[in-house]
C-alpha cells in the first residue's frame, strides 16, 4: 500500500525514510572520508563531486518526504508512551526532518559562495541562487559540520529509540517502518496462534 | 634697543634658511599610503605541473616612505587577512584557510616589512622579513618601479611591483600539492597616495 494505515506506513513513506537514511550515513562517511584524504588519493575529485551530487539528490528526496509527510501522515506514537516521551520523540522527530534539509543547505552554500552552481553527476546543475561572496563557504562549511555531526548522534538517539521500542516495549514500532504489521498481541488476527498465549 | 643693522637681517635670513635645510630634507622622504583599490597581493602556484593556479589576498593594507636624496632608506611594510585568500572556488579556498595552509584562526595575518632596498634605476631588490602562518623569514624581492606623478584627483601616486618566489615548506605549509608546487611565486603590486 502506498499510503500508511493505522498500524504502518505505507510504501511511500517507508522508501523516502529508509533511502535518505541510507544516503544521509553514506554522505557523512564520505563527507569525511574526502576531507581526511589527500590531494594525490585517486579518490580526491571524485570524493568530493560524488557528495555534492549525493547531496543534492538526498536534498530533493528530503523535500519530497517533506511535502508527502504532510498528505500521509502516517500511524500514530504507540500506546504507553508518556508526555515526556511523546514530547521527546516529536523532537527529535522534527530536528531529523529539520536537518535532512539543512544540512544539504548549509552544503550547498559551501559550494556556491564562488557563484557557481552544483554540477550532479552530470545530469543537471543546482544554480547558486546568491551572488558570490568571497567568505560564505566559512560560515556555511562551519554550520554544515556542526548540523552533520549533531545530527550523527540524533540519529543514533533515533536508532536506540526504535530498537528499544520494538525489542523493549515490544510495540512494533520498528515493525511498521519495515513494512510489517503491528506485532501486538490485540493485533493478532484469528486462526494465528498467540505466543504469549495458553500452553498444551 | 638699537635699530637692527644690515647684517644681522642678513644672519636671521641666514639662520632661517639654515633652520629650514632638516624640513627641506624630510620633504624628500615621501610617506605614502597604500590605496588598497590599485594594490594586489598575488601568488601564482603550480596545478600538477599543468597550469598556473592564481590567487589573491584581497584585504590589504600598509603603507611605504620612498626617500629620493637616499633610496636605500626607503621602507615598505604591507599586511594582508590570511582570510582574504580568493582564487575562484569556495571549497579551494575554504581548504586554503584551514590547518593544512594558511591556518587563519590562529595566524589571521601576514606581512611583509622590508629591512632594507638597493635601487638600480627603475628595479631593485628589496629585503625584508616575509611572515605567513605564523613564521618570519627574510626574503628578496625584486622590484620594479611602475611609475609616479599627480592623478587627476589631485593626489600624487606611486607604484611598483615586486616578485619573489617561496619555498612553502619554509613556511611551514607543506601540504603535498606535488613537485611541481613546492614553489609559488608571490606578487606585491602596490600603488600609495602620498600623505
Amino acid at each position: 500500500m502506498l499510503r500508511s494505515t493505522a498500524d504502518r506506513y505505507g510504501t511511500v513513506a517507508r522508501s523516502l525514510h529508509w533511502s535518505i537514511a541510507l544516503l544521509m550515513v553514506a554522505l557523512f562517511a564520505l563527507g569525511w572520508y574526502m576531507t581526511e584524504i589527500n590531494y594525490y588519493n585517486p579518490w580526491y575529485t571524485r570524493a568530493f563531486d560524488w557528495h555534492k551530487g549525493v547531496g543534492m539528490l538526498m536534498l530533493g528526496l528530503a523535500l519530497a518526504r517533506l511535502i508527502w509527510s504532510r498528505l500521509d501522515r502516517g500511524p500514530a506514537l504507540p500506546e504507553g508512551m508518556n508526555a515526556l516521551e511523546r514530547a521527546a520523540a516529536r523532537s527529535a522527530h522534527f530536528l531529523l526532518y529539520a536537518m535532512t534539509l539543512l544540512i544539504p543547505i548549509s552544503g550547498y552554500f559551501i559550494s556556491t559562495a564562488d557563484g557557481s552552481g552544483i554540477d550532479v553527476f552530470g545530469w543537471f546543475e543546482v544554480p547558486a541562487l546568491l551572488p558570490a561572496s568571497n567568505g560564505r563557504e566559512e560560515l556555511a562549511g562551519t554550520l554544515h559540520y556542526y548540523l552533520a555531526f549533531g545530527t550523527a548522534y540524533l540519529v543514533g538517539l533515533h536508532a536506540l529509540a526504535a530498537l528499544k521500542h520494538q525489542f523493549l516495549n515490544r510495540d512494533g514500532t520498528l515493525s511498521r517502518m519495515l513494512g510489517r504489521p503491528d506485532p501486538k498481541p490485540s493485533r493478532v488476527t484469528p486462526g494465528q496462534t498467540n505466543p504469549k498465549g495458553h500452553s498444551a | 634697543m638699537t635699530i637692527p643693522t644690515v647684517s644681522k637681517h642678513l644672519t636671521l635670513l641666514a639662520a632661517a634658511g639654515l633652520l629650514s635645510m632638516p624640513w627641506m630634507a624630510n620633504a624628500e622622504v615621501q610617506r605614502y599610503a597604500l590605496d588598497p583599490g590599485h594594490s594586489f597581493v598575488t601568488f601564482s602556484i603550480s596545478h600538477l605541473g599543468f597550469s598556473m593556479l592564481q590567487g589573491s589576498f584581497n584585504d590589504l593594507e600598509g603603507s611605504f616612505e620612498y626617500d629620493t636624496e637616499n633610496p636605500a632608506g626607503s621602507t615598505i611594510k604591507v599586511v594582508i587577512k590570511t582570510a582574504s585568500v580568493d582564487t575562484n572556488h569556495a571549497e579551494r579556498d575554504k581548504h586554503l584557510r584551514g590547518p593544512d595552509f594558511l591556518n587563519v584562526d590562529m595566524f589571521p595575518e601576514a606581512s611583509f616589512e622590508s629591512t632594507s632596498f638597493v635601487e638600480d634605476g627603475d628595479t631593485g631588490v628589496l629585503t625584508g622579513n616575509l611572515t605567513l602562518n605564523g613564521v618570519t623569514k627574510p626574503v628578496d624581492v625584486a622590484v620594479t618601479f611602475v611609475g609616479e606623478g599627480k592623478d587627476p584627483w589631485g593626489n600624487y601616486r606611486r607604484g611598483y611591483v615586486g616578485r619573489t618566489i617561496l619555498r612553502r615548506s619554509d613556511f611551514d605549509v607543506s601540504y603535498d600539492l606535488g613537485p611541481a608546487a613546492e614553489e609559488m611565486e608571490l606578487e606585491f603590486n602596490i600603488e600609495g597616495i602620498r600623505q
